[in-house]
């Protein structure tokens, strides 16, 4: 299912926690949302999920609206940053209530990951540790197999091992059934690895939105030692948008055809060189350095 | 197109069920221990209920107000739980992201709570159809089905206006104060503004001694949980069933169309609307307001400064505690919008306070309008109607058509509300009531405390009350016109009482008083007129409704019934009585005598009229006399004596300031 926001507002009282935002997620990919706490990301998830009604604008997937319309939540599933089971639930009444919501869930599939995460159909899901409850929220999920998944902060509380396993089952979703997951975090690094796409908002508003593939296909960052530094025409040549020298070392960051970097930066005889792709953090600095906004105002890991 | 089935989703249900459950076992374990338990116990342990009435004649009805009210809270409780989802925020969450609109959640709910409302009726309905073989009284299907319906009646309102009031607020401890203040708030509102303006002005009465309008009546009859209690001891009023049930079918729809609209983020505020906030905070502040200053103003003294202090310091007083409340939690943060709300609402409802209640206190009709009156003091004390929904009384009981008493009363009524007479603590005060009965129809009524006895227009008033126009008009045997709901009678003397349960000895009994009353009627003595002479009294129930008020002792009919009974002496609490002393009067003296007994002090009146002590062997000779039933209202020789009720509370009296007149101490009998 393909989502898509147009001019979004959402506010509470004066304040306004999601402020014109536009974005559109393709199929089949993930998106990561990013922002500090009070960003207004899970104000932003909550509309997308048809939770909260939008003050302008629209949320739309595959151009129908999601806010009262049922044919469109049987397919987009929301968990929240803390999981919510009704009080004395156990997973198995929690599977029966979810199975009477969605049309597609998988009662096979659902077994498959209970005995996958071991846990029990009948044990109490308030006795269970905040990890725990996430691996549960998570094995709903993927057996309800919704067309999309909103996840706010979906990897808090999990262990590394579990966090693969979760992040492998997604994967798996993606590819075999075109699953669409917006997935909202603190953490960069996190989603770095797994986005197609981010966006970046900050008080409200966002401030970036970058299909990742795209932007590592074509961005890379050099880190290059020169006996005497080179003149002008290295960065002209090389494509440079950005570049610091520390000495006689140049970190820069090169935008076009990165195919063939290693062959011009030889021409130039480095003493050494080394080409990395960019981080999250880097691609940030390089899009918004010139606005004036900092990462570390932003992002706080 | 869809069907039912496929519309209602089980698990959904369950899941709304499943979180009332226990509370619903609670409810029928309730309803079972209140109704057929209790029947049984009735059953076994004593006789069938007899004569006693009951609203729909049944035995069934007999605890059916303690299961309403118990019903009622269960109703609340039930709700809260049943919408406890929408007050937390991940729970509402959860469950507005599911797929499914929010009427067809609501609808869920409601389903839920109708079930959780009529499987205990039905069970306890089952068990009541078999019980009922059992019994040694009659409990019919009719009246199982009675009670089933008038049950769930009352429930589904009051589930449907629980419902509602739940959509305003996003906490459940307010959710449970918004239901009691919507069902209680106006009561109390205007209980507390009545009862301030009955302290701040002459002229207000909350419940009149006769005629319909009284000040509180309106609001009280229609306060939905008193409303349903009543009905069951005055029978059903199907039009304002109807009424209530379109109320609750209105609410219902508003919840469906308040919900669809209402927004998730509201679980932030304890309110979903910030007007309907503030609107209840001024009327709860105002409220609050008024009883902390009533009571303050009982026990300081009558000064506009302190009523001024406790008024203001109510104000402050509720509004802080009710925000307490309202935020659940005694750290709050003062709004100004709130406070400036509250503060144009205070000034706003004294500003009306002042000039509404101005203007009601001023207000005299129009004798050209007024079609009767009717005129209560201390002599008409006994009086008191309760309910009077069967039309057993005379449409005249309590009121005068004279035209001469009508001018009078309006002339006192009007010197009253001028406020002419001052306060005079040496003299002795005289409450005084006056009830129109207008040609429209309509009633209005003023009471004044502490009018001078000595006033000219008081004193001409009674004179002419002193007929026997008032003597019919008062006198509750007389006037009972309608005896078929009449259930009980009973007959009140100075030492006891006795009552006429069986419908032979009602009727024959009040057949025969009537008859004789006609025959007084032409020369009707002053001395029955004379206000302290109640020396009886006679309560008369009828299908919840209660009569009580003055009877005549000198109708022979109620001479010879009293006889059947009592000795007259023991009846009149002569027996045991002190003190007695005799005068005879010729009928020209008459006038002045009665006037002096309630005037002047025994020792004055002992000197005046030259009166007899009388000896023991004296006292025995005219007690005889009285046993053997020689009273004549007409009479020249008047008996006075202090009964030994009368002896208990003159000793308690004596330190008392004014001294005691003598009819605070003597009773008064005409002899032959």
């Amino acid at each position: 299912m393909k989502l898509e926001t147009r001019q979004l507002d959402k506010s509470f009282g004066r304040k306004k926690a999601v402020d014109a935002v536009t974005l559109t997620v393709d199929p089949g990919t993930i998106h990561g949302l990013l922002g500090s706490n009070g960003a207004g990301k899970t104000t932003f998830m909550k509309t997308l999920g048809g939770i909260y009604k939008p003050d302008a604008g629209a949320v739309l997937f595959d151009d129908a609206s999601i806010f009262e319309n049922p044919t469109v939540k049987n397919d987009v599933l929301f968990i929240n940053d803390i999981p919510y089971f009704f009080n004395g639930a156990t997973l198995g009444s929690m599977a029966t209530f979810y199975k009477s919501m969605y049309p597609k869930w998988s009662t096979k599939r659902f077994k498959q990951l209970s005995e996958h995460f071991g846990l029990e159909a009948k044990q109490p899901l308030s006795q269970l540790s905040k990890g725990m409850k996430r691996q549960a929220s998570f094995i709903l999920a993927f057996s309800a197999r919704p067309q999309v998944m909103l996840l706010d902060e979906p990897f808090d509380g999990l262990d590394p091992i579990i966090r693969r396993q979760v992040k492998n089952i997604m994967m798996q979703d993606i590819a075999n059934h075109g699953m669409t997951v917006i997935a909202s975090s603190h953490n960069l690094r996190e989603m770095e690895d797994l986005c197609d796409s981010v966006s970046i908002m900050h008080e409200g508003r966002q401030l970036f939105h970058r299909d990742l593939n795209e932007v590592k296909g074509s961005h890379c960052k050099l880190q290059i030692a020169f006996e005497n530094l080179p003149g002008d025409q290295f960065f002209k040549e090389m494509g440079v948008v950005q570049h610091e020298v520390k000495g006689r070392v140049i970190t820069c960051i090169i935008k076009g055809d990165i195919s063939h970097i290693e062959e011009k930066v030889t021409k130039y005889d480095p003493l050494m060189y080394d080409i990395l792709p960019l981080t999250l953090e880097e691609i940030f600095a390089y899009e918004m350095g010139d606005k004036g906004y900092e990462i570390s105002n932003i992002i706080v890991e | 197109m869809k069907s039912a089935t496929s519309l209602l989703n089980r698990t959904l249900l369950n899941h709304f069920l499943g979180g009332t459950f226990w509370l619903t076992v609670l409810f029928l374990i309730g309803n079972i221990l209140i109704q057929p338990l209790y029947l049984w116990i009735r059953s076994v342990n004593s006789e069938p209920v007899g004569n006693v009435s009951f609203a729909l004649d049944s035995a069934l009805y007999e605890t059916l107000p303690f299961q309403l009210a118990a019903s009622m809270i269960y109703i609340v409780l039930m709700v809260v739980f049943l919408f406890s989802y929408k007050n937390k925020e991940a729970s509402i969450d959860f469950m507005h992201s599911m797929p499914m609109r929010r009427r067809k959640l609501l609808s869920h709910a409601l389903i839920a709570g109708v079930i959780n409302i009529i499987i205990p009726l039905v069970i306890t309905a089952i068990i009541l159809f078999f019980e009922r073989y059992f019994l040694i009284f009659d409990v019919t299907i009719m009246n199982i089905v009675e009670w089933f319906f008038y049950t769930l009646f009352v429930l589904l309102v009051v589930f449907a206006i629980s419902v509602f009031v739940g959509f305003l607020v996003s906490n459940m401890f307010v959710h449970m104060q918004m239901v009691v203040i919507v069902f209680f708030l106006p009561l109390v509102f205007w209980g507390l503004t009545v009862t301030a303006a009955e302290m701040l002005y002459d002229g207000i009465i909350t419940y009149p001694s006769a005629g319909e309008g009284g000040l509180m009546g309106v609001v009280v009859n229609n306060t939905f949980p008193i409303f349903v209690i009543q009905q069951i001891y005055e029978g059903l009023t199907i039009w304002k069933m109807v009424l209530w049930i379109f109320v609750a079918v209105t609410l219902i729809i508003l919840s469906y169309i308040y919900y669809s609209r209402s927004r998730s983020e509201s679980v932030h505020y304890t309110f979903n609307n910030r007007w309907i906030r503030d609107i209840l905070v001024a009327f709860i502040t105002i409220s609050g307001m008024l009883l902390v200053g009533i009571v303050l103003s009982f026990a300081l003294p009558d000064l506009t400064i302190v009523f001024t202090l406790a008024f203001g310091i109510g104000a402050i007083f509720s509004y802080i505690t009710q925000e307490m409340f309202f935020q659940g939690t005694a750290r709050i943060k003062l709004s100004r919008r709130s406070l400036i709300t509250t503060g144009i609402s205070l000034v706003l409802f004294w500003v009306v306070f002042a000039i509404g209640w101005q203007q009601y206190t001023s207000y005299i009709p129009d004798e050209s309008n007024v079609e009767s009156v009717s005129i209560n003091g201390h002599w008409s004390s006994n009086t008191m109607v309760y309910g009077n929904s069967e039309d057993v009384m005379s449409e005249d009981y309590l009121f005068i058509e004279d035209s001469a008493l009508i001018e009078k009363g309006i002339s006192l009524h009007q010197e009253a509300a001028d406020g002419d007479y001052a306060a005079d603590e040496s003299e002795i005060a005289q409450s005084f009531e006056i009830v129109y009965r207008m040609k429209d129809g309509s009633y209005v009524n003023r009471s004044y405390d502490n009018f001078p006895m000595k006033s000219e227009e008081y004193d001409a008033m009674l004179q002419t009350l002193n007929n026997s126009q008032i003597s019919k008009a008062y006198d509750v045997i007389y006037n009972i016109e309608n005896l078929l709901p009449v259930d009980n009678l009973e007959i009140h003397g100075p030492g006891t009482y006795f009552n006429l349960q069986t419908e032979n000895e009602i009727h024959e009994f009040v057949d025969a008083y009537q008859k004789a009353f006609h025959q007084l009627d032409s020369n009707m003595p002053l001395l029955i007129n004379n206000p302290n002479m109640q020396l009886i009294s006679a309560s008369v129930s009828a299908d919840g409704d209660y009569y009580s008020g003055n009877a005549s002792l000198y109708n022979p009919a109620m001479i010879e019934k009293i006889m059947e009974n009592y000795q007259l002496s023991d009846f009149l609490g002569l027996d045991n009585g002190e003190r007695f002393y005799t005068v005879d009067l010729a009928d020209e003296d008459k006038a002045s005598f009665f006037r002096d007994y309630e005037t002047i002090s025994f020792d004055e009146l002992y000197d005046k009229y030259s009166m007899d002590g009388l000896t023991a062997s004296e006292t025995e000779d005219i007690i005889e006399e009285v046993n053997e039933g020689n009273l004549d209202a007409s009479g020249d020789r008047i008996l006075l004596y202090v009964p030994e009720f009368m002896q208990d509370m003159s000793m308690g009296t004596e330190a008392m300031s004014p001294p005691l007149i003598a009819a605070d101490e003597f009773f008064m009998l005409g002899i032959e």
